[in-house]
């Protein structure tokens, strides 16, 4: 029987520790999925999609589309690689970009230091939002997966802190991965809140301020995604009208 | 440049190492190269010209208890690997040298003269595109001609008596895993399978990371750095240490910089670690920060 593995863990960024993720520390609205394939250890390809608001697209599409820009090395040491980065979609909300680095001569990035470990095929796939960035590793076996745990949490550099998530079987493989429709799960999770506590009963019942307190997240961060999460499915709704 | 340099320390440079791959791969056992790493499918892989392969599952654990090798099973390993007992051994592994430093431990304890450890290790090595070959390398059997029983320096070890010993004592523990893993959030990394009943740390360990003893490019920091480092931590030269980890290998890369980099007086290393001590019935275990 085909297994698959999934080992997920988190990289948490301290303020300032890498220009990229800055980005995604400064602005509540943006967010980033990307899925990784790393067949040999020289190569590695990444599609890669970011979403917010329009002036946030704006001001990062420049880091993502800047080849100087090294949004994977996790030691603190650029890789030594060829960088190309070329847009595949754009619009004001959602930049989606195919990145292919070759030539690695050295490159501290999670799929490079993993596909040196596990032989048979591997995938990733990546989001970043705020402060971390979240990782999906997923193998046919899990025999390398300690070796990996030890190794990738030994290679951060600084302000980077390493922290175990799950390593199951089967795995929350997310279908709606790169795709723009949908009501993503921290959408969802406002808005399973907002529901159950009456904020759109009226009058509200609770307000957004009640609200973040409940989420443990800022007040502009719950009204952007309700706000999106509301717009989605109203979009939708038309969209699916006969 | 550093004092890396220099062939007198218990740290040669890649350069050195390269500079000498005729006589490493030479017949004759003045010098002998050996790689050992975690990851024990990197070696078939590619190795530098002339290096001995060892498996630390194999070949570096006793055969019918768990420990590390017996005398005689050392020295059989070593003349079995063309290394006499007056052979210049370089040692050399992938994870920034975590099983070389563990293989350079187990042999200053009992009593190998003259060993060293290649800074940066395999990943420094490849990455740097010094020459690799997956041709085999066996080199003549040798007869090690000295007995290595008993051990020449058994003050690197620690014991669990002596970790016992130490709580609540002037001795500095310092258990060098990941935080989760000294926290006790974790009691093994996943899928591995060198668990332990309990999670946490032997009280009054300080944490500090073994990973902090690196630089991005896996070679060590400074001396400079490293003394700073252990100093923030109130680690001082003169003070009694005893390292530990889960299994003994992470804190050889501790042990190795603060007793043979930063000379450090009494150094001890904890190999039974905490798949030892969080197995124990009734020892005192800490949790959290």
């Amino acid at each position: 029987m085909t297994e698959m593995y999934e080992f997920a863990f988190d990289i948490r960024y301290d303020d300032g520790a890498d220009e990229y993720m800055q980005a995604f520390i400064e602005d509540d609205s943006l967010r980033s999925e990307a899925v990784y394939a790393c067949f040999d250890p020289a190569e590695m390809w990444v599609l890669e999609s970011v979403t917010g608001d329009t002036e946030s697209i704006t001001a990062v599409s420049d880091l993502v589309l800047a080849e100087s820009m090294d949004r994977d090395s996790v030691s603190g040491r650029p890789c030594d690689a060829t960088r190309q980065t070329s847009t595949l979609a754009s619009d004001p909300r959602r930049l989606v970009t195919f990145t292919y680095v070759s030539d690695v001569t050295y490159c501290d990035a999670v799929p490079v230091i993993a596909a040196k470990y596990v032989d048979d095929g591997v995938l990733f796939r990546q989001t970043r939002d705020g402060e971390t960035a979240h990782w999906q590793v997923f193998v046919q076996n899990d025999d390398q997966i300690g070796l990996l745990y030890d190794t990738l949490s030994a290679r951060l550099g600084d302000g980077l802190d390493f922290s175990f998530d799950h390593l199951t079987e089967g795995g929350q493989w997310d279908s709606r991965l790169l795709s723009p429709e949908g009501v993503r799960p921290e959408q969802r999770e406002a808005l399973a809140v907002a529901v159950e506590r009456g904020y759109f009963e009226t009058p509200r019942e609770v307000t957004l301020d009640e609200l973040a307190d409940e989420l443990d997240l800022p007040r502009s961060t719950v009204s952007y995604r309700l706000r999106r999460a509301t717009a989605e499915l109203a979009k939708g709704f038309v969209e699916h009208q006969p | 440049m550093t004092p890396t340099d220099s062939p007198e320390t218990a740290l040669v440079s890649p350069e050195w190492v390269a500079e000498r791959l005729d006589e490493f791969a030479a017949d004759d056992d003045a010098y002998r190269l050996v790689e050992v790493d975690v990851n024990t499918r990197f070696y078939d892989r590619g190795h530098a010209p002339g290096a001995v392969g060892l498996d630390w599952e194999r070949d570096l654990r006793a055969a019918d208890r768990h420990d590390i090798l017996s005398a005689a099973e050392l020295e059989r390993l070593l003349g079995e690997s063309g290394i006499s007992e007056d052979t210049t051994v370089v040692a050399y592994g992938d994870n920034s040298n975590w099983f070389a430093t563990h293989f350079y431990w187990q042999l200053t304890y009992y009593g190998h003269s003259d060993v060293r450890i290649m800074d940066g290790g395999r990943g420094y090595w490849t990455d740097h595109s010094y020459p690799l070959s997956t041709d085999p390398v066996d080199p003549p059997t040798v007869e090690y001609g000295r007995s290595l029983s008993p051990p020449a320096s058994p003050d690197v070890r620690a014991s669990r008596d002596d970790v016992f010993a130490a709580v609540g004592s002037d001795t500095k523990l310092v258990d060098v895993r990941l935080a989760e893993e000294y926290r006790g959030e974790i009691t093994a990394p996943p899928g591995i399978d060198e668990v332990a009943m309990r999670g946490g740390h032997v009280p009054g360990a300080l944490n500090v990371f073994w990973g902090d003893n690196i630089q991005p490019d896996e070679q060590f920091k400074s001396r400079e750095e490293l003394r700073a480092l252990y100093r923030e931590y109130g680690i001082a030269p003169t003070d009694d240490v005893i390292v530990y980890c889960r299994i003994g290998e992470r804190s050889s890369i501790t042990w190795f910089v603060l007793s043979e980099l930063l000379g450090y007086d009494s150094v001890r290393n904890y190999d039974g670690s905490w798949t030892e001590w969080g197995n124990m019935i009734g020892m005192p275990i800490e949790r959290g920060e």
